[in-house]
């Protein structure tokens, strides 16, 4: 017996993937900047531009939230997580390329929208007040924290001793 | 660090036989390893996961999670609100990569236990001389002033000011240098972990300490039980393993052990296994102060207990940037900006004793199946917790502004602001919580037996945080290797042997 909220998930799944179909969502991405072992070269192309978003390049900090090295990160981070997360975490970066389907930019998925509409749609995210959009962005936000953060040479810029630096004076 | 090799890693297929197979590490099967062993038994201990050695050591908070904890770090529970679990994978499971605090049990915590487990540990003089034999053998002593960081002076002096109940965090660490890291290896061998003397001691005695070993099997027969498993090299599958040994202990901890139990067929037999699971969640509360501050030092080492008849432990927390990053309500330009300030961020936890009850149930695809809604009386008791945080910060320490870890959140620069953001009625799915401790989920007193033997069995028993009647209120790696020792002492009391002290 489907259950009714079972229903309404997959009911919700179908009319997007359809409505994906039906207006354009679907399509080639390119291929990824730099070899990586996990992610698609749709993941990697979605992180980029989120990345890019999340942690933009500033003076002070080396690099930035889209820059292959912290790809490099995210990409080892998905590496060795049980099939049935790993399932999980492929919807993480789908919600965010195909939730303009909901908003007001329905007929682009998010990769396609321009640099000052991917800044107003993913500030809607952002400041959402509803609890799966605001779970989903804390997510996303713990992915980059630990992607691009916990980087030495970010570590090393914002004054905090990483890891090697700790290990260094040890030995 | 000791890199003698007591254990090994076997790459080959192996069938072998014992007295006693322990399955797990970390405190509870430590334990259970050297006090059997010392006992004359015939010990074989199987881990899942690898010897953090030098050359194995993370140089990373991403590899480190990856690789040393259970699931890559991904374990999260299902429910009203979804909470990460940690858990070690490792030799020297949880003691591997906990932060080394050592609490003892709460009398108030043990008399509970007696309540609901029929006085299983009803001899509390002697539960409580075997666990000062635990914390001595462990070397804890309380965190001194040298070795707090930053962010414990500024919990401290927080806590002073507001006249709370406080004190230095007790740490199994006798050689550390302060680089605030013990939640991803020790680098200096500074943390007593359990792979430092225990399983050297049980190994010495004869146990067999067996890594890269998954159990995925367990059938008890006529004359004793068979474990059949997987050998893994950083868990890939390059092999396979049956063990039969007279007896099977559990412990891979309140996730595992009974994940494993009920998807070997044994909740047919014991409808408890699996039930009643406690995962005492921590809610996080961060802040900024006006000038940098230290970030060498203990990785938690100070807390306050001065609400802990209302179930709440505030322990300040290690500073990680990433996990700021997460909670702070900025994106963009502005995230970057306030990250250059990180050098000036502060955090506490609020840990609750919680009385909601999580269910485990069979695994699924690798993940375990984990179910636990948290219930009002929690849900107030974290908001309470995050209030006090808000107070420690704002009003005792002198913070700039602070941040609860919820989702949706915002600053906050007084109380008033930090109250009403953190209204009674906040809605339980934005509290932002983690949990370390799982406890109590193959309990004795009700899947189990006071021996651990686990009900519905003949030959098999839970000796880890799973086995525990209730939770402690506290970290509880201390309690944990008391309860193991008291019921490895149990065990050898039945099946024969001479147990030998702790203390030698």
């Amino acid at each position: 017996m489907i259950s009714r909220r079972n229903f309404l998930i997959g009911g919700a799944g179908v009319g997007m993937i359809t409505a994906a179909v039906g207006i354009g969502h679907l399509g080639p991405y390119p291929d990824t900047p730099i070899p990586l072992t996990n992610l698609s070269p749709r993941e990697s192309h979605i992180f980029q531009v989120i990345g890019r978003w999340m942690a933009p390049p500033t003076d002070g900090l080396p690099g930035h939230g889209g820059d292959t090295i912290t790809l490099k990160h995210i990409d080892a981070m998905f590496s060795e997580v049980p099939p049935g997360m790993r399932t999980l975490l492929s919807g993480l970066p789908l919600a965010f390329e195909h939730g303009p389907l909901l908003l007001k930019w329905g007929s682009r998925r998010m990769t396609e929208l321009s640099e000052a509409e991917l800044d107003e749609y993913l500030t809607e995210w952002s400041q959402s007040t509803l609890t799966p959009m605001c779970q989903l962005m804390a997510a996303l936000k713990t992915l980059y924290g630990f992607a691009y953060f916990e980087r030495s040479d970010v570590l090393e810029a914002i004054g905090i001793p990483g890891i090697c630096t700790a290990m260094a004076t040890i030995e | 660090m000791d890199e003698a090799r007591f254990w090994s890693q076997p790459s080959e297929s192996f069938e072998r036989t014992c007295d006693v197979l322990i399955i797990g590490s970390g405190p509870g099967g430590s334990m259970a390893a050297m006090t059997l062993a010392e006992a004359g038994y015939h010990v074989i201990l199987i881990e899942k996961g690898r010897a953090m050695t030098r050359e194995l050591m993370p140089k990373t908070i991403r590899t480190a999670v990856r690789d040393w904890y259970a699931e890559a770090g991904f374990r999260t529970t299902k429910g009203n609100t979804p909470i990460p679990v940690a858990g070690g994978e490792g030799m020297g499971g949880g003691t591997l990569v906990n932060s080394a605090l050592c609490f003892q049990t709460p009398k108030t915590s043990l008399d509970h236990w007696n309540e609901l487990s029929g006085g299983a540990f009803s001899d509390t003089p002697s539960y409580y001389v075997t666990q000062q034999e635990v914390l001595r053998f462990m070397k804890v002593d309380a965190t001194p002033e040298w070795l707090l960081s930053g962010n414990d002076k500024a919990h401290k002096e927080g806590a002073l000011k507001l006249g709370w109940k406080e004190g230095n965090i007790p740490r199994n660490t006798p050689g550390c240098v302060g680089c605030s890291r013990c939640n991803l290896g020790c680098p200096s061998g500074g943390k007593h972990s359990t792979d430092k003397e225990m399983l050297p001691r049980a190994a010495e005695a004869g146990a067999d300490i067996l890594l890269g070993c998954m159990a995925t099997e367990i059938k008890e027969t006529m004359g004793g039980v068979t474990v059949k498993g997987q050998l893994l090299d950083l868990r890939i599958p390059i092999g396979v393993f049956t063990i039969t040994a007279k007896h099977l202990i559990m412990s891979t901890g309140a996730i595992v052990t009974p994940s494993l139990l009920l998807e070997s067929g044994f909740g047919d037999r014991n409808p408890h296994i699996g039930t009643g699971l406690h995962l005492q969640p921590v809610a996080n509360i961060f802040g900024l102060m006006p000038e940098p501050i230290e970030s060498r030092g203990a990785a938690q080492g100070h807390y306050v207990d001065e609400f802990v008849e209302e179930n709440i432990l505030l322990e300040s927390n290690p500073i990680l940037a990433g996990a700021f990053f997460q909670t702070f309500p900025i994106y963009g330009r502005d995230a970057q900006s306030m990250m250059k300030s990180a050098n000036r961020f502060i955090s506490t936890g609020s840990l609750v004793r919680d009385t909601s009850e999580g269910i485990i149930s069979k695994p699924s695809k690798g993940s375990a199946q984990i179910h636990y809604d948290l219930n009002e009386l929690d849900r107030k008791r974290l908001i309470k917790g995050l209030r006090y945080g808000a107070e420690i910060w704002l009003d005792g320490a002198g913070a700039e502004r602070i941040v609860p870890a919820l989702f949706g959140t915002d600053w906050c620069r007084t109380l008033e602001e930090a109250h009403a953001l953190l209204s009674p009625d906040l809605d339980v799915g934005r509290l932002s919580l983690y949990s370390s401790h799982p406890q109590a989920s193959c309990r004795v007193g009700r899947a189990c037996d006071e021996t651990g033997k686990v009900n519905g069995t003949k030959r098999i028993y839970a000796m880890d945080s799973s086995a525990m009647p209730s939770n402690v209120g506290r970290n509880p790696q201390i309690s944990i290797m008391t309860v193991a020792r008291t019921l490895a002492e149990r065990f050898v009391a039945v099946h024969g042997g001479l147990v030998q002290p702790i203390l030698q």
